[in-house]
């Protein structure tokens, strides 16, 4: 793991004559090789990628054989809050207008993307605390819990985006070859979500704070992204819209999906490019402060 | 040839934290140490902390097996897991040459929902087996847990022992160089015990280094060639296995002893005296006076005197009922002698317990448990293992050849 670092050693078992791997564990900072760290990352990622499939397949089929609804839990949230905004406009509580596509398919476009977002922003948390009394006592790639939470994260959006398009579809919308690439806009959102919180998660397996934190910010964070709603031409939550970095990434859905408003260039390679080399921080990041958490997650 | 030794400790200290509150907060901070680069090197501690482990330096060799005993909060799982990799040392260094495999978290990454079948694939994944190689074992896996028709049956209806030797399977049927065994011995019936005890004695045979974790010292005797002792995060002590095990025996005995001292009494009679040697030879006899002192006469008194062993086993009891004692109880006081001509314990600390009845043992008037002790010395090196050391003739071909021989 993050603190090991691997050297090869000419040791020999006594009846046979071969390279017994060798790991020195101090309480030096790995950071202080770098070269060694990264190597040694690497080579966990390739261990973790098979981990992280039967992991996967394990929780996934674990949940689901617990339910009697099964896959439609994955849709069931997003159809709710769908049609309650229905509602509430067609009753002209609020008045909300989407232009050539139909409202309920812009809202529920906007809450299935939102929720990829949102279960890609928990992932990181969850798998820790979830997977809390493996990590205090099995030696295995951490990494694998995270890669994990994609592979589940990516399982329940497929279903849910299958719905989206039936959904759209039927409600005549003006469905656009460009949606195969909408996995591009779907990939940004995940790996955004990630690489928040998985720089959270170390801190929220500490301190509940976190976690609680993140409850009370997602509804307001919601009502200031273009989630349910278009956004509004002029006022605070215009100004906050325009920076807000999750409205790059519902533009270009939206406008790969149904051909509307214009692709968002500028602020998507920003946000997008900016994720990506935050990952790569993070992920070294997160390998270097685990056995300090699990340390302190036993307690 | 000069071979490096699998494992290697040299000056590890490890600091823990008492108050959760302060621990979270110097999680932070040490987290924040990792990332600057200074790391978690530290000789002192901060308050609320204390050493887990403090200076302990030893060695496993290939092919060698070292017991680790000490008291609950000596600090031998917390070495496993720095060991292991798990945890990172507060000082000093670790080296492993050798892929780990540890015994410690059996059936960790077990769903209990899913069946034997599925979780024996998520566990072996976990412990870093390939595809491959778990369909290779796992049928060895299947046959070796024993789980039979329960294998498709969810893990939640399993009992704890059917976890446990399924979690064993997984972990054993592997070779990694080096084996960490906590404490799991001791899970499931005496005959899967047994086919453990095979599975890492063929370990040990084939070359393989373990580091075995156990309070019982039968365990680590039967395991082990040299037993590392700690006690409250140190090496108290570190040597060939009886030579340890006897001496922390010893001591388990000495401060079991005034734990295992428990009296009752109606008031009517008590101890006032016992006579027994502090030590005797494993087969020598022994001699005990008990003296009694009575407020009353008895109806139909029994009186028995018992052994119990370090680990809290009666090994020897008699009462003056089952050995036809006539027996009269009077006012006053009352002397009771008796003698064994041969006592075949093996070595190790015994206490004597006294216990006085009526009516045929419906009434219980006195219990005096640990009223004295004594002790049985090693006269020849062996193993130490079982109850009694008796030495039995033993027959041979040979021997049989020979006498038939005589005969004729």
């Amino acid at each position: 793991m993050a603190t090991a670092r691997a050297e090869q050693a000419v040791t020999a078992f006594p009846h046979e004559q071969r390279q017994l791997p060798v790991r020195v564990y101090t309480p030096e900072s790995p950071i202080r090789h770098p070269g060694t760290l990264v190597r040694d990352a690497f080579r966990d990622l390739a261990i973790a990628r098979k981990l992280a499939w039967r992991l996967a397949v394990r929780d996934i089929s674990a949940q689901y054989r617990q339910t009697f609804l099964g896959y439609l839990w994955a849709l069931l949230p997003s159809v709710m809050i769908t049609l309650v905004w229905v509602a509430l406009n067609r009753a002209n509580v609020v008045h909300i207008s989407t232009g050539t596509i139909s409202f309920a398919v812009f809202a529920l476009s906007g809450t299935i993307f939102w929720s990829l977002f949102l279960d890609s922003l928990n992932s990181p948390l969850s798998q820790l605390s979830g997977n809390r009394t493996m990590l205090v006592r099995v030696q295995f790639p951490p990494e694998a819990l995270l890669l994990s939470g994609l592979v589940q994260v990516a399982f329940s959006f497929a279903i849910k985006l299958a719905l989206l398009l039936v959904v759209a579809a039927a409600l005549g919308a003006p469905l656009q070859w460009t949606l195969v690439l909408v996995v591009i806009p779907a990939f940004a959102f995940v790996a955004f979500g990630v690489v928040v919180g998985t720089l959270l998660a170390p801190l929220g397996a500490l301190y509940k704070d976190v976690q609680q934190g993140l409850l009370a910010i997602v509804m307001p964070l919601m009502f200031l992204t273009p989630v349910i709603y278009p956004p509004p031409p002029a006022g605070v939550a215009a100004t906050i819209m325009r920076y807000n970095p999750l409205t790059p990434l519902f533009g270009l859905t939206r406008r790969l999906l149904f051909g509307t408003g214009v692709i968002p260039y500028e602020g998507f390679g920003i946000v997008f490019g900016g994720t990506l080399l935050v990952a790569t921080f993070g992920w070294l990041l997160f390998r270097l402060v685990m056995p300090l958490l699990i340390e302190r997650m036993e307690a | 040839m000069d071979i490096a030794p699998a494992i290697q400790v040299s000056s590890v200290s490890k600091r823990y934290c008492r108050s959760l509150k302060k621990s979270l907060w110097y999680g932070i901070r040490d987290m924040g140490n990792e990332l600057v680069g200074r790391g978690q090197q530290a000789d002192h501690l901060r308050p609320a902390e204390f050493w887990a482990l403090k200076d302990v330096s030893f060695e496993v060799g290939h092919g060698e097996s070292v017991g680790l005993v000490g008291h609950n909060g000596a600090g031998k799982t917390t070495l496993l897991k720095l060991i292991n990799g798990l945890v990172k040392p507060s000082s000093g260094r670790i080296t492993v040459r050798g892929s780990v495999r540890a015994l410690i978290a059996l059936g960790a990454g077990f769903n209990p929902v899913l069946t034997g079948r599925e979780n024996i694939r998520v566990a072996s994944a976990v412990l870093g087996f390939s595809e491959q190689e778990t369909r290779d074992r796992f049928d060895d896996i299947v046959d070796f847990s024993e789980l039979g028709e329960f294998l498709d049956a969810p893990v939640q209806t399993y009992s704890s022992g059917m976890v446990a030797r399924l979690g064993f399977s997984i972990a054993v049927h592997t070779r990694p160089d080096i084996l960490l065994v906590d404490e799991v011995l001791a899970v499931g019936d005496l005959r899967f015990a047994m086919k453990c005890f095979q599975k890492i004695g063929s370990f040990r045979a084939e070359g393989g280094a373990i580091l075995l974790v156990s309070h019982n010292p039968y365990m680590i005797r039967r395991n082990c060639d040299r037993v590392v002792w700690m006690e409250t995060g140190h090496v108290r002590e570190i040597g060939e296995v009886n030579e340890i095990c006897d001496a922390y025996e010893a001591e388990m005995a000495n401060e079991a002893a005034p734990s295992l001292q428990e009296h009752y009494s109606d008031g009517t009679i008590r101890v006032v005296g016992v006579d027994c040697p502090a030590e005797i030879a494993s087969g020598e006899g022994l001699s005990l006076r008990v003296v009694l002192e009575s407020e009353r006469a008895f109806v139909n008194p029994i009186v028995q005197v018992s052994f119990t062993d370090a680990g809290g086993q009666h090994v020897v009891v008699n009462d003056t009922l089952n050995d036809h004692v006539g027996l009269e109880l009077e006012r006053g006081t009352n002397v009771f002698e008796l003698d064994y001509p041969t006592l075949p314990l093996r070595p190790g600390v015994y206490t004597f317990n006294v216990a006085v009845s009526e009516q045929f043992m419906t009434n219980l008037c006195l219990m005096d448990l640990a009223v004295g002790r004594f002790e049985v010395r090693r006269e020849r090196e062996d193993h130490g293992a079982g109850v009694l050391a008796l030495a039995p003739t033993w027959h041979t071909d040979a021997t049989a050849a020979a006498r038939d021989e005589a005969a004729r």
